[in-house]
């Protein structure tokens, strides 16, 4: 599998239930398992609602790769530049239908 | 540890065993249900792999690993020069791997790769 190598600093990781996750990709393997550590998981409120809060999920994560929907390198000047508790969204749809 | 299940079900409790394929034996657990409403408590559980959405494991994990592989790797390098005492020099013809080691990895390539 092409190598997730350049990718171990700090990803943005959409899980299937719409859950978005940034963190340090400690290691991964050939079925995309990842291991984060100092996850932080943000929750946006829409925009017509109150501030949005910002969690930090527990520090080391192992997450499965039938849960990984898309992983991204987070740009570390941009991603210093925003202030998340302003930003709002609405929530990202998840990925089963039934 | 915590692991969350695709259904929603999570299940704290000590990891015993696991296997190459995520499958997973804890001990002492207690498990909640996707509404967080009802709580049970299984002495011991077995979890398929499959089953896992993710795992949510401490923080010093991270570090003892890292430091279990840096002591793995520098057993490595022990394992190659301790085995021959002559391993230290390049230009000794160490009478291994028929007098062959010189400077082609002459540590470990001497040993039996006749």
């Amino acid at each position: 599998m092409s190598s997730l190598g350049p990718f171990v600093a700090s990803n943005h990781y959409p899980n299937p239930d719409g859950r978005t996750l940034t963190g340090q990709l400690q290691g991964h393997d050939q079925t995309t398992n990842l291991i984060l550590s100092g996850t932080v998981e943000r929750i946006f409120s829409p925009p017509d609602s109150d501030e949005p809060s910002q969690e930090v999920e527990h520090g080391l994560y192992l997450i499965r790769g039938d849960n990984v929907a898309l992983c991204g390198l987070v740009d570390e000047g941009l991603e210093g530049g925003i202030d998340w508790t302003a930003v709002k969204a609405y929530p990202l749809g998840g990925m089963k239908h039934s | 540890m915590l692991v969350e299940l695709k259904n929603g079900e999570t299940l704290n409790g000590h990891l015993v065993s696991c296997d190459t394929y995520m499958n997973l034996t804890l001990r002492e657990v207690v498990q909640t249900s996707p509404d967080g409403d009802r709580f049970y408590r299984l002495a011991e559980a077995y979890v398929r792999g499959n089953n896992i959405k993710y795992l949510r494991l401490p923080d010093e994990l991270i570090d003892t690993v890292k430091e279990q592989q840096a002591m793995q790797q520098a057993q490595g390098h022990h394992g190659r020069g301790g085995g021959s005492d002559r391993g230290g020099g390049r230009f000794q013809r160490g009478g291994r791997g028929g007098g062959r080691g010189a400077p082609r990895g002459g540590r470990g390539g001497g040993r039996g790769r006749g």
